[in-house]
């Protein structure tokens, strides 16, 4: 049986207010995340592809020797805190997962708007929460693989999160909390330093500041991010959260399917789309597939973080394994 | 106990333990009290583009200047429960309860010693000038501020009728300075009879691992000798006036943070805005002043407002809406809960240190940043009066239907406070499941999503309720 180990990394976006706020606070108010005059509201939720519901900011520019977690350099001047989390290596069976096969730079998306579940330890008593839902669809050159994290096994697919006990969600919670991490400061840039990253972005929007012509939105917008920029210590959220990292390890144990070409296939059983509950009804055993990742690099100005992990597949049927047979190509 | 009564001023009326006990009672509830009216002025403001607009600025730079005062305000709020904090642990260090009682608001000017009206009042230049009569340091000069007092402005009665007759304590900085000399000046050994693992620090208030550490501009500490009782009380007086300066001072002199410099910048910004534009820049909802459910026994005035005219100051203004009065009943019970897990949280009985983070895992998050705060928001938007009479909205009215003491059985107290928690969350989801369509197509104007926010709170009420019995165990 073949095993696929998929690493992979990027930005997302999660535009979401912070405590002392509501987190369904639209605007952010006591917290130290905003929406901006001109913006949409915060949505809280948690986006891992580009796409309309980005909020793209100005003045976000790659500092000189920014470097991702899997060690490739980032372009300086070039836009920085692009989201969008791609598969950057691993293995499929014994072949190493590099550029040309169909799983290199695949995208990995986590759909049906995912948010860190915590609401104030309202839902679990833990700082980060669940990320709910956990929908994890890897999407290469003809293939697809689908899994989501079935929270309260035997019960529905859309058993409500807040009726689900805090022991239950507990596994799903961040595992540890890990400060000045290597991988976090290398995206900085050269000086590694969460400070001096603060201070060029606030040189930057003082630049743009003056040598734009911006509208009243514009001005009131750039005015509040460099008031926050301005509140730099290294006690500070907005500071030492640009090297932090919360370590998360998902055992992704429900529905999952392979699309091979324009095929799908559900592994583990199918889910009735039609009851009101959604349920998932299981007629083949499939071991839950680990994910380890960490959510770290967490830049308030753009309300951006970086993702870097990996998952592993096995159990992924017999067309899969002529998939592979094949070269990487769909019967 | 006596004090060495030659060391204190003349003027002083602390002369023993029971005179600092009942000082310090009279602080617990004017902190408590100025938390409340802060926080009512905060959660009245605007915060949807559908309310601001038809001015000149656009409506997103208004919110977000709004949405700055706002947090200004909030942060000063964080701090008032602070200074409640070092309250409770200056009382518990000397021997003296728990006190969050207060009165139903509004309390005419002499309820209390200091002599200043407590009432509930919608963000403006009237409460913003309250506010300050309360945090200004009494040897401060602010030429600017007396000659805007003594242009005709809104405030400019509020502040008259501050002005003390025959006070016992002048100013809120006064009582805290005679608080303080006590503290300095009695017999440090009789003075401290209760050990400090009685009081509360930042440990208790925010989790292991946070002594010490400054979050959300609070940093409470526990009073345990002479020293750090008068630290305390420095860091109080200092916060809220910006200054332990002798002889006259100017703002100059003042700290930048201190809430009467928060305050006063505050309404300088509020007033170029309200001002110089060609429309008046309104920031708050029409929120009448001292919104009750009903009318207490112990709120001083007998004058209800019912919507017409102009509402006079210190009148009450019971809610008659019905929807309206049914969320204001929640919000009355989830704060009236609220109070009871604090008094239990401050006075360190026999609580487990298990128990002690169930409650401090209860109040200070979920309670009030997905409780209180939502809730008060809610009402802010709601008609005060059936057929939207003076076209005036509700507010929190924070009020006492019964004493809040310290509930001494400890599994009847879990058990009273689930209760109270979970009949408040069932209370909320029969509320919601009866809203009148034109309440949802009203808060829909407004900016606000009844059908989002609504469901959101009500599973955060029961959640908490459900969680506090899982916490106690029982």
């Amino acid at each position: 049986m073949s095993v696929i180990t998929l690493n992979f990394e990027g930005y997302v976006q999660c535009r979401l207010a912070t405590d002392p706020d509501p987190t369904d606070e639209r605007r952010g108010v006591s917290g130290y995340t905003f929406a901006l005059p001109g913006e949409k509201d915060l949505d809280w939720t948690i986006y891992t592809q580009p796409g309309p519901d980005i909020v793209a900011r100005p003045g976000l520019v790659t500092p000189p020797g920014a470097v991702t977690p899997s060690g490739s350099k980032l372009v300086a001047g070039s836009p920085d805190r692009q989201v969008g989390v791609r598969v950057c290596g691993g293995y499929c069976g014994d072949h190493p997962i590099v550029n040309g096969h169909p799983l290199f730079h695949a995208t990995v998306t986590l759909e049906d708007k995912p948010r860190f579940e915590e609401r104030n330890y309202v839902v679990i008593n833990q700082q980060f929460g669940v990320i709910a839902p956990f929908k994890l669809r890897v999407k290469g050159v003809g293939i697809e693989l689908y899994r989501q994290v079935d929270w309260y096994p035997g019960k529905p697919q859309n058993f409500p999160l807040m009726e689900i006990p805090q022991a239950v969600l507990m596994p799903y919670t961040m595992q540890s909390f890990s400060a000045g991490v290597p991988a976090c400061a290398g995206l900085l840039g050269d000086s590694l330093d969460p400070s001096v990253y603060r201070a060029l972005r606030l040189k930057k929007l003082m630049d743009i500041k003056k040598t734009s012509r911006l509208t009243q939105d514009a001005l009131a917008a750039i005015d509040k991010r460099i008031e926050q920029l301005r509140m730099d210590n290294p006690g500070d959220r907005r500071t030492f959260q640009l090297v932090n990292a919360a370590n998360y390890s998902y055992a992704v144990n429900g529905p999952a399917s392979i699309k091979l070409g324009d095929v799908t296939t559900w592994l583990n059983g199918a889910v009735d789309t039609q009851s009101q509950w959604n349920y998932f009804l299981p007629d083949r055993p499939l071991l839950s597939w680990p994910c380890n990742f960490w959510i770290g690099n967490w830049d308030a100005d753009s309300l951006t973080c970086y993702i870097s992990g990996t998952i592993q597949y096995f159990g992924l049927g017999g067309d899969f394994e002529q998939w592979q047979a094949n070269g990487g190509k769909a019967r | 106990m006596k004090g060495n009564t030659a060391a204190v001023p003349p003027d002083a009326r602390i002369e023993n333990r029971a005179d600092l006990i009942q000082a310090l009672t009279i602080a617990s509830q004017l902190e408590h009290g100025l938390m409340l009216m802060y926080l009512y002025a905060a959660f009245s403001m605007k915060a949807f583009p559908q309310e601001l607009q038809g001015y000149p600025e656009p409506p997103d730079v208004l919110r977000n200047k709004l949405r700055n005062w706002e947090a200004q305000i909030l942060l000063v709020a964080r701090q008032e429960m602070e200074h409640l904090g070092f309250v409770c642990n200056l009382l518990s260090a000397i021997g003296g309860p728990q006190y969050f009682d207060r009165p139903n608001f509004p309390q005419v000017p002499m309820y209390w010693p200091v002599d200043l009206p407590i009432e509930l009042e919608r963000f403006g230049v009237g409460s913003l000038l309250r506010f300050l009569a309360y945090e200004k340091p009494e040897n401060l000069d602010d030429p600017e501020l007396d000659a805007l007092r003594s242009s005709g402005f809104s405030g400019k009665q509020i502040l008259r009728s501050a002005q003390p007759i025959e006070p016992k304590f002048k100013s809120l900085g006064d009582l805290y300075i005679q608080i303080r000399t006590a503290f300095e000046t009695f017999p440090e050994s009789e003075l401290f009879i209760v050990p400090p693992d009685a009081q509360a620090d930042q440990d208790t208030v925010f989790g292991p691992g946070s002594n010490g550490t400054v979050i959300y501009n609070m940093l409470l500490f526990k009073t345990y000798d002479r020293q750090s009782a008068v630290n305390a009380i420095n860091e109080i007086i200092e916060q809220g006036e910006g200054t332990l300066a002798p002889g006259r001072v100017t703002v100059k002199d003042l700290d930048p943070a201190c809430h009467y410099m928060q305050f006063r910048s505050i309404l300088m910004q509020y007033l170029k805005s309200n001002v110089s534009l060609e429309v008046a820049f309104e920031g708050a909802r029409n929120c009448v002043r001292n919104p009750a459910f009903e009318l207490h026994q112990d709120t001083i005035t007998r004058t209800v407002y019912k919507g017409v005219g102009a509402q006079p100051a210190l009148s009450v203004a019971v809610i008659t809406h019905v929807w309206s009065r049914t969320l204001m009943g929640v919000s009355n019970t989830a704060y009236e809960a609220l109070m009871q897990l604090l008094v239990r949280l401050y006075t360190f009985s026999n609580d487990s240190p298990e128990e002690v983070t169930a409650i401090r895992n209860t109040v200070f998050f979920p309670m009030m940043t997905m409780v209180i705060r939502p809730l008060s928001e809610l009402v802010s938007l709601l008609p005060a009066f059936e057929k939207n009479v003076g076209g005036y909205t509700a507010g929190p009215g924070f009020e006492y239907f019964r004493t809040i003491g310290f509930l001494p059985h400890k599994p009847a107290a879990w058990i009273a406070i689930h209760e109270r928690l979970s009949e408040n969350a069932e209370n909320f989801a029969i509320a919601i499941a009866a809203m009148p369509p034109e309440i949802r197509k009203s808060l829909q104007a407004q900016g606000y999503e009844p059908d989002v926010a609504l469901p959101f709170i009500s599973q955060n009420l029961t959640r908490i309720a459900s969680n506090f019995k899982t916490y106690m165990n029982f």
